[in-house]
């Protein structure tokens, strides 16, 4: 289609080169005179200072905002593919001269038991973890959440929630006008392991993850605001409600919801509190600090500073969607996900480096041998697993 | 092992085919530059040429693998480009006298170039020039054309002393002059080269 011009193309570069031929420099020749247009455009490379500031801003573009936001277009979509590798280049801004790269690939477990290095012997292997949580009442009363049965529970004051089939528990929706009031306060939370959902009175859904511990009030009405406080991460998607603000508090930020969808990441073993906007917009306040966001960045609040960046939403977002995601994440900070699933602890020995990068993307669903073994095939490690205790080696 | 051009365009495509992201990283790579290049010219507007630029790669990548070779996909994405540019134009409403000028150009007769896709080629042409040069070489020059750095801290960031600096400064100021120096360009402009080269 656009033929024409990229020989036209080759033959300027060709005579700015001073490699072009002469029936070829005869040709450009007889192109500059075919009419004005062509003549004037040829002419423009005689001000040679153009075309060098030209070659100038032609390399000065920035590849690595744009790249991102092509990995975050095309990442949304179902098609998968069946190995995940990153270029060389990529690396290019890493310093550190002892970088290893641990691939996870999305080979299935089935082929993997031929392939993969055997777990000690003796040892039981650890299956993945599901949906479960334990409610607390204000009167300290815990109702397990276990099974997969809808069953309807009574609570104080006569408020009444559902716990569905599939890991929700929801408490019915308050708008109606003969709805309860009540001033009492519940805690869902969640083990090692466990995943759960919660739909609050005013419609508000939260997704809390493995070892996380929402406390609410069990009935919104006559309240101000809608204040939650979270410990451990979780995924929100707020209701709109403009005359009663949204604020989820946590021991060293607290955020106000100004619209939707967003996620938060704050256990004690992270280094810092993670809060990445979705949709919507969030005001992030930590002490004398505050800050807005946009969607699809990043506030990282390590108590003293708060530092925004853009989001790796799939990174972000891997323990809703059922897969563990890597995006050249720190493999401490990788495999922490995987202790808060399995329940497990990582114990690294001291000739493991810290620098590694962890990419690639595996099923929630495996059992932990399988995904260590997927693990140890990048060459870089091995493990050494006692009960729940996993020895990290170099190897 | 060194691929031959042909063995090498097959091998992409043929991951390209298969959905391989590896493929995506690769034309992105190779076609980024120009696309930007071409869309800045045509929309004057840095931020939102990244936007139609990412959107045209999301689109190659979204749609049917089923281009035959890296000039069909490269053409595809330069048509893409264009018309997200002229859409945004067009959405625009008014336009600046540039906008104005390349938009009235490419509206014209079916048989008219596309001058700016012609200007983004050579500039692809002229880069992958300096991409060939030898790596210590190719750094340099970067370093001290498009970054503006000095010899020091040039030295600093490729862990070599100032000495090998300046030579490797001198072998890419040799080699670019066969290459792309036209004999009889104007003197200024080799003048100019040396110049910005040879600052300290």
């Amino acid at each position: 289609m656009l033929e024409r011009e990229y020989h036209i193309a080759a033959l300027i570069a060709k005579q700015l080169q001073n490699r072009i031929t002469k029936e070829e420099l005869e040709e450009l020749a007889k192109w500059t005179a075919e009419n004005n247009e062509n003549k004037d455009f040829l002419d423009r490379y005689a001000d040679q200072e153009s075309v060098l500031a030209d070659l100038r801003s032609f390399y000065l573009q920035d590849k690595q905002e744009i790249w991102e936001k092509v990995q975050s277009g095309t990442a949304q979509k179902q098609v998968r593919v069946k190995t995940f590798r990153l270029r060389p280049w990529h690396w290019a801004s890493i310093a550190a001269a002892a970088v290893f790269i641990i691939w996870i690939s999305t080979i299935s477990p089935f082929q993997n038991k031929k392939n993969g290095l055997p777990i000690a012997a003796g040892s039981v292997d650890v299956a993945a973890g599901g949906s479960g949580a334990t409610l607390t009442l204000s009167d300290g009363k815990k109702i397990r959440l276990l099974d997969n049965k809808q069953t309807e529970l009574a609570l104080e004051d006569g408020i009444k929630a559902i716990k569905s089939a599939d890991g929700e528990l929801i408490y019915s929706n308050e708008a109606s006008d003969d709805h309860p009031t009540s001033s009492h306060y519940n805690i869902l939370s969640t083990g090692k392991g466990q995943t759960f959902g919660l739909v609050l009175p005013d419609g508000s859904k939260v997704w809390l993850n493995s070892g996380s511990r929402l406390e609410y009030p069990v009935s919104f009405k006559g309240k101000q605001s809608r204040v939650v406080k979270l410990e451990g991460e979780a995924y929100f998607e707020v209701a709109k409600d403009k005359k009663h603000p949204f604020f989820v508090n946590g021991s060293s930020q607290q955020v106000q919801v100004l619209g939707t969808r967003f996620n938060i990441n704050s256990y004690p073993e992270e280094q810092a509190v993670s809060t990445t906007l979705v949709e919507g917009s969030i005001r992030l306040l930590s002490g004398q600090q505050q800050r807005l966001l946009l969607p699809g960045e990043q506030a990282i609040n390590s108590g003293s500073t708060i530092k925004v960046v853009k989001a790796k939403i799939e990174d972000v977002l891997d323990w809703r969607s059922g897969e563990f995601f890597f995006d050249n994440t720190n493999f401490a900070a990788a495999f922490r996900k995987l202790e808060r699933w399995y329940n497990v602890e990582f114990i690294y020995d001291s000739q493991v480096s810290q620098d590694m990068l962890a990419g690639g993307w595996i099923s929630m669903k495996n059992n932990l041998s399988a995904v260590l073994a997927l693990i140890e095939r990048s060459g870089q490690v091995t493990f050494r697993k006692e009960g729940r205790k996993i020895y990290v080696y170099k190897q | 092992m060194k691929l031959s051009h042909i063995e090498e365009e097959a091998h992409w495509i043929s991951l390209y085919h298969s959905g391989d992201e590896s493929a995506l990283a690769y034309f992105f790579d190779l076609h980024y530059r120009s696309l930007c290049y071409f869309a800045n010219k045509m929309v004057q507007d840095a931020d939102e040429a990244k936007d139609i630029v990412s959107g045209c790669f999301i689109r190659f990548w979204e749609g049917e693998h089923k281009a035959q070779s890296v000039q069909s996909i490269k053409s595809f994405l330069y048509i893409s480009c264009r018309n997200a540019c002229l859409n945004y134009l067009k959405q625009l409403g008014t336009r600046t006298r540039i906008q104005h000028e390349y938009y009235q150009n490419i509206e014209e007769a079916d048989n008219s170039l596309d001058y700016a896709i012609i200007r983004s080629e050579v500039l692809q042409i002229l880069s992958l020039e300096i991409d060939n040069l030898p790596e210590k070489c190719r750094t340099v020059f970067k370093l001290i054309y498009f970054d503006q750095k000095k010899t020091d801290e040039i030295a600093e960031i490729i862990g070599s002393n100032e000495k090998s600096v300046r030579y490797f400064k001198a072998k890419a100021i040799e080699l670019l002059k066969t290459a792309m120096l036209k004999k009889g360009l104007s003197d200024s402009l080799y003048l100019s080269l040396l110049l910005l080269l040879n600052r300290p």
